[in-house]
């Protein structure tokens, strides 16, 4: 029942009808009344699409693009940005936004979040334009709504709000752009342009793929407006493109050099793609959701079958243009992902609204409770990210400020970066190829690297020296480098990501000579004192070496898995905290260890009431190995016949 | 007398029932044998080829309808893998023509656009469903299950729609038989009479519910006999050994079900499947004597208006049977209940297997997914009666959507070992007198199947039939066939073939190596392997070969070649070949057919086996088989007449390409095998 006819039932039962004076006031009554209704739905629209973008949005490690939107933190912007393939605004925007909210994850992806909540007010606002000119009163409070909604549960929209990047600004400012237009397409005024314009201006500032969409205002309008408003309509683009001359005139032709049209990263458009697409913007339902889009074209209006209105045609081209330029020149020099086409999302969540919108009641609950049904039960477009985080959090605890720490992961080095400059401690020295930078691959490997590597060897010449290297490529030159000095690999901490492992290594240098080798053949190379006494973390590092495997039996007798142990003894030989645990932190049995291995075994010394409340004095570090034999502890003494190999002493 | 408008409903209904049926067909028929048969289809032929076939019934967990009607079926089609499966696919068709006959049954006094649309809808939906199409591809009960069910809902249904105290009529006696059938073709089948005994109990009045009661109790007393003969100690031996295939009761068995059953557009069925329990805006005519499911009619205060709907003049054809005005006041009650029912009866269908299954699952192994089909037509009109309350367009635009995804989509599907793929490797290269061990676990039964259709005539089959099985072995005990009756098959198909080389073939997936223990312990070697993976799983054919003593020669390169044999027949020469040395070349084998001037008549270089076993991969004290098909352009028997000489020759090639002869140990380029005539 549509506002009015509502307006005059109302009338009929209350008898107000008789005076025709009170009319008005019961319609408005009844109008406000509805955008009551209206107001809430979209509250609640929005608070469910708040709840879906926010939920575990710092929960994924950065990937590769976002890990270039912090790599401009880091460096020049405008010079990264010449370097990259994107407009300034968001970068910009971002920077500002960042020196208010922070740098965590969080806050950083939350500036995506914003833009990607504002565009399902805006959607709201272009479906109303959509079905005012279908004359579908009893649509008109509907099809918004559910526009929103679809929106609200669009995965791509989802997915981009959690990402570091400038598509959800992109979606809002071409959201804007349209409602804007078709604004200014049914009332001319110089505000609408204004904001047009503005809007349009504003996405082109954010990607070049905006343009896309000014081609479709364009043919739009000399299609469908008047003489005078094409006119108009021209001249209003012609302003937008003198608004973001001089910026293509800047960096522009650096931006996209002939020589490197793309990093090799995208696809190119086939009929997989646009499967993948089809996955992407409609799902698996989309049998159900093409069709309503489809449907969504026409207007049934009072059982009658109508052709597209102006703002549907409008909102058919935003979907179709890009779609299809893209396919075509894709096939020329461009290669992408879908989240290039994100603005595709606009015309997709409006046709379904509309689709919706031509059934009846009933047919509307049942589409929109399916669809809710499965937008909040499924997810079709997805990234899995490298889970980086984990990874680097795994040996954080173990790296000190004068580790030395590489990285040889592609164009992956950014991101990660991200987490060694928040995880690691502050002075550490990190060094990886740069993707993003100048990538002159000699004078890094041949240049920097090797004195970077050489440096480190000496800092530490009579101790151990440490370097932390993460790696997944193919190329070996950073690890040969490291081998080449000396250092060899004592530990590996490994994550998956979609069947592959990703490692992070320790390699270390280690002094020529051993500390002591005890019974059964164990060596230990080397111990260090890791951290002070009063900091509640104090942790013994050992590194341990075998002349020979062991053998590996159930049947041995005595069992070759040895225990390692470190502790604390106070001045009158009294054992005060311990740590006992095969090597590496339980994960590296002393029967797994090869040959000429060597092998890191971190012991971090616990006390139930802290380390730091141990009584002033002296304290004795310790390291003992011993087996169980029948149940029972064997110790292995020292090459000296002692229990315990005694490392070093501490002060509290 | 029957109006223009009816006459062209019934033609449009019938013109559309057409088209759903091809298309049901269509489904059905497509790649019918693409796949071998599998356990459960060769488990079923191996019960109807047995001289008496009502033990093994007994041994199984089903009741006997189905064997027998299979039985008959091949005795008129054969027993190829089509005619096996064609009849689940032909009762398959009939189940959607039924599930139309179950809709227009249960929407009868609705207006005639719903009338025709919802059974139909129905019925398209059922030709769909790709649960009802994979099981229509078996040679197993299920859809025959699936179609009893109907055929037992529509008749009570009708029975139940009509007024007249009929018995014994023919109606009533069908109803009866057909539920007797279909709990003699699935035990399952009762939740079918379940239904129905639940749906008398509470809907039905006075005589009628006698009547239905004592229905039911016919078809009850028509099954005791098997049901205490059999049907108690196969319950007890199922519970005791659990059923093979089930699935647990869980939340990722939920999930798979749905999956199974509703495919990727669940949330839309299942709205549809809620929606279609109730009407949603009843019209006049909706509310009128007749099952109609509603459970909630969202257009309340209707009531004085639908009396008088009654006085419209409504259509008279078939199917519209109109009480009088002065029954229809005083039936209001009768009509919610009828009503009422005949949601009780859709969703009850689907409701009381699940719940039963699924609960009773956490108790005894009675889960399977095809033991659910039976819900398939029950999901299928509750989704068309949701269709009818979305009303036009979105009723045709959802159905479209529907098809699309049914066309284009598969959800329920069983992968089945490509038994007659394996089957294949030994037809093609076994001979009279060979013996083909099946060791195999369930895969005996298609291996049986295929094995004993495609093996030459003389080839001996035997495996240990685990669940009985007297065409194969008179005994179940293991050590009476590994110790006795296995020993004597190789030792007579070795007495068969003691000059020359004898052959034994085993298809092997198992833990049990007995079989292939005994064959070494009688003097075979494995010479060949074959396998094919099924996910993940290799299904092998193992060739073992006992070859005599000597070898034939020896070449320069090392190789040995054991063993010569010439099938003129199919002009394949056999070689065997072994090695005492790893070797350090890769070296082809030749087989030349010299006419008697010596000049070539056909040959066939290859690296052994086919390509496959390279000379590099051998082991020391490895045999392996090497098949050369010789093969002419214009067939062997376009060779003029005379005798030709098979020669068997060795060659490498060496670093510039050129080839080097590997001659004899006695110094000749070749190895003169055998002559054979034309």
């Amino acid at each position: 029942m549509s506002i009015s006819s509502r307006g005059e039932a109302c009338l009929a039962r209350t008898g107000v009808g008789a005076d025709r004076n009170a009319q008005p006031f019961i319609m408005i009554r009844t109008k406000a009344a509805g955008k009551t209704v209206q107001l809430a739905a979209l509250v609640m629209i929005l608070l469910l699409a708040a709840a879906t973008r926010i939920r575990n949005i710092d929960g994924p490690s950065l990937w590769i693009d976002e890990g270039f939107t912090y790599f401009t933190f880091k460096t020049d912007l405008f010079t990264a940005l010449v370097g990259d393939r994107h407009p300034p605004l968001y970068f910009y925007s971002l920077h500002v936004w960042e020196s208010l909210a922070g740098d965590s994850i969080f806050a950083l992806r939350y500036w995506s979040f914003l833009p990607s909540l504002l565009s399902i007010a805006v959607v709201y606002q272009i479906a109303r334009e959509a079905i005012r000119e279908r004359r579908r009163e009893n649509a008109i409070l509907t099809v918004p709504l559910v526009a929103a909604l679809m929106m609200a549960l669009a995965d791509g929209e989802n997915y981009l709000a959690q990402e570091l990047r400038m598509y959800t600004w992109q979606v809002l400012w071409l959201a804007l752009s349209t409602w804007f237009y078709l604004r200014w397409m049914r009332k001319p005024s110089r505000v609408h342009a204004a904001l047009w314009v503005a809007a349009m201006t504003g996405a082109m500032y954010t990607h070049y793929f905006s343009a896309l969409a000014l081609m479709v205002y364009g043919i739009h309008a000399l299609l469908t407006l008047p003489l005078r408003r094409k006119v108009q309509a021209v001249v209003l683009l012609a302003v937008v493109g003198v608004l973001i001359a001089p910026w293509v005139l800047l960096v522009f032709t650096q931006q996209f050099r002939p020589s490197d049209a793309c990093f090799g990263c995208g696809e190119i458009m086939n009929l997989e793609t646009l499967r993948s697409f089809r996955q992407s913007w409609f799902g698996q339902m989309w049998p159900l959701t093409m069709l309503l889009a489809l449907f969504g074209i026409l207007a049934v209006v009072n059982g009658r079958v109508r052709l597209p209105s102006r703002a549907t045609l409008l909102i058919v081209l935003l979907g179709l243009l890009p779609l299809v330029t893209t396919f075509i020149v894709s096939h020329q020099w461009l290669e992408f992902f879908n989240h290039h086409l994100a603005q595709l999302t606009i015309p997709v969540v409006v046709l379904l609204a509309l689709g919706i919108g031509n059934f009846q009641q009933t047919g509307r609950l049942v589409l929109v409770t399916a669809l809710v049904l499965y937008g909040v039960t499924t997810v079709d477009w997805y990234r899995q990210k490298v889970p980086w985080r984990e990874l680097i959090a795994q040996f954080a605890p173990y790296v000190e400020s004068n580790h030395l720490v590489l990285s040889e992961i592609g164009a992956e080095e950014a991101a990660l970066g991200y987490y060694f400059d928040h995880l690691l401690p502050e002075d550490v020295q990190i060094s990886s190829f740069e993707w993003w930078g100048p990538r002159d691959v000699n004078a890094y490997y041949n240049q920097q690297l090797p004195p970077l590597i050489a440096g480190q060897r000496e800092r530490q010449a009579d101790s151990v020296t440490t370097a932390w290297f993460v790696y997944w490529n193919a190329n070996t030159a950073m690890r040969d480098q490291l081998l080449g000095n000396g250092f060899v690999p004592t530990m590996t901490w490994t994550v998956e990501h979609l069947g592959v492992t990703i490692p992070a290594y320790r390699y270390d240098l280690l002094p020529e000579e051993a500390m002591t080798t005890f019974e059964g053949g164990l060596t230990l190379r080397a111990a260090e004192i890791a951290a002070e006494i009063d900091t509640d973390d104090l942790r013994v590092d050992l590194w341990w070496s075998l002349e020979r495997s062991l053998e590996r039996s159930a049947d041995a007798v005595p069992s070759t898995d040895f225990v390692t142990k470190a502790f604390l003894l106070d001045a009158n030989g009294q054992q005060v905290a311990q740590l006992d645990s095969q090597p590496a932190l339980g994960q590296r049995p002393t029967t797994s260890f090869t040959a000429g291995e060597v092998v890191y075994d971190p012991k971090s010394l616990q006390l139930a009431e802290g380390i730091s409340q141990l009584p002033p004095g002296r304290y004795t570090v310790a390291v003992q190995v011993y087996r169980f034999e029948g149940g029972s502890i064997v110790i292995s003494p020292t090459a000296d016949g002692a229990d315990y190999a005694i490392i070093g002493e501490i002060e509290r | 007398m029957r109006t223009r408008t009816n006459i062209l409903h019934s033609r449009l209904t019938l013109a559309l029932m057409v088209v759903v049926l091809l298309v049901a067909a269509l489904m059905r028929v497509y790649h019918l044998t693409l796949q071998s048969l599998w356990f459960d289809e060769a488990f079923a032929w191996n019960i109807i080829i047995q001289p008496d076939m009502f033990p093994r019934i007994a041994a199984d967990t089903h009741p006997p309808l189905y064997y027998l009607l299979l039985r008959g079926w091949t005795a008129l089609a054969g027993d190829s893998p089509l005619a096996l499966r064609y009849l689940s696919t032909l009762t398959s068709i009939l189940t959607v023509a039924l599930v139309y006959q179950i809709g227009a049954e249960l929407i009868r006094r609705r207006d005639h656009l719903f009338y025709t649309a919802v059974p139909v809808a129905g019925a398209l939906l059922l030709a769909l469903t790709d649960m009802e199409v994979d099981l229509a591809q078996e040679a197993r009960n299920y859809a025959l299950y699936t179609c009893l069910a109907c055929l037992s809902m529509a008749l009570y249904l009708r029975w139940e729609r009509r007024d007249q105290n009929t018995l014994l009529s023919p109606l009533f006696v069908s109803w009866i038989v057909a539920n007797t059938a279909l709990v003699y073709t699935h035990y399952q089948g009762a939740f079918i009479p379940g239904v129905q005994g639940l749906h008398v109990l509470l809907f039905l009045r006075g005589r009628k519910r006698i009547e239905g009661i004592a229905g039911l109790a016919v078809s009850g007393l028509l099954l005791t006999p098997w049901m205490l003969l059999v049907t108690i100690p196969q319950a007890e031996r199922a519970i005791s050994e659990g059923i093979p295939f089930s699935i647990p009761s869980n939340l990722e068995t939920l999930l798979h079900l749905r999956r199974e059953f509703l495919g990727q557009m669940w949330p839309l069925l299942l709205v549809l499947l809620i929606t279609g329990m109730f009407t949603v805006n009843g019209s006049r005519i909706s509310q009128a004597n007749v099952s109609i499911p509603i459970l909630l009619t969202i257009s309340p205060g209707k009531q004085g208006k639908n009396r008088e709907a009654f006085k419209v003049p409504l259509p008279k054809g078939e199917g519209f049977r109109v009480r009088a005005q002065d029954q229809v006041r005083d039936s209001s009650v009768v009509t919610r209940r009828t009503q009422h029912g005949s949601v009780f009866l859709l969703v009850a269908w689907l409701v009381l297997p699940f719940a039963v299954l699924y609960i009773g699952n956490l108790y005894a192994p009675l889960l399977t997914e095809r033991k659910l089909a039976i819900i398939t037509p029950a999901l299928a009109l509750l989704a068309a009666f949701g269709l009818a309350n979305v009303r036009q367009p979105a009723a045709g635009l959802l159905l479209l959507a529907l098809v699309i995804y049914g066309a284009a989509y598969v959800d329920s599907y069983r992968l089945k070992e490509p038994w007659d793929d394996l089957a294949a490797e030994a037809v093609r290269y076994a001979e009279p007198g060979d013996l083909a061990l099946i060791e195999m676990g369930n895969g005996q039964y298609p291996m049986k199947y295929y094995w004993s259709h495609q093996m030459p005539d003389g080839v001996t089959l035997s495996t240990f039939p685990v669940l009985g099985d007297p065409t194969m072995a008179p005994t179940t005990d293991w050590y009476t066939y590994y110790d006795g009756l296995l020993p004597q098959q190789i030792d007579s198909a070795l007495a068969q073939n003691s000059n020359g080389v004898t052959t034994a073939w085993v298809g092997f997936w198992s833990k049990e190596t007995t079989s292939l223990a005994r064959l070494e312990q009688a003097g075979f070697t494995r010479t060949m392997v074959v396998s094919y993976d099924h996910l993940g799983n290799a299904l092998n054919l193992y060739r073992y070969d006992h070859l005599p003593e000597n070898d034939a020669t020896r070449f320069e390169s090392g190789m040995r070649l054991r063993a010569v044999e010439i099938d003129e027949a199919a002009l394949r020469v056999d070689l065997w070949w072994s090695t005492d040395v790893p070797l350090t070349g890769e070296y082809v084998t030749s087989v030349l057919l010299l006419d008697e001037n010596g000049t070539l008549a056909a040959q066939l270089d290859s690296v052994p086996f086919q390509g496959q076993r390279s000379t590099l991969t051998w082991q020391p004290g490895e045999v392996m088989f090497d098949p050369k098909p010789l093969q002419l352009a214009n067939g062997w028997t376009q060779l003029p007449p005379g005798n030709y000489r098979v020669v068997v020759q060795v060659y490498s090639f060496d670093a510039s390409g050129q080839l080097v002869k590997s001659n004899t140990s006695d110094g000749a380029e070749w190895y003169e095998a055998g002559t054979i005539s034309r």
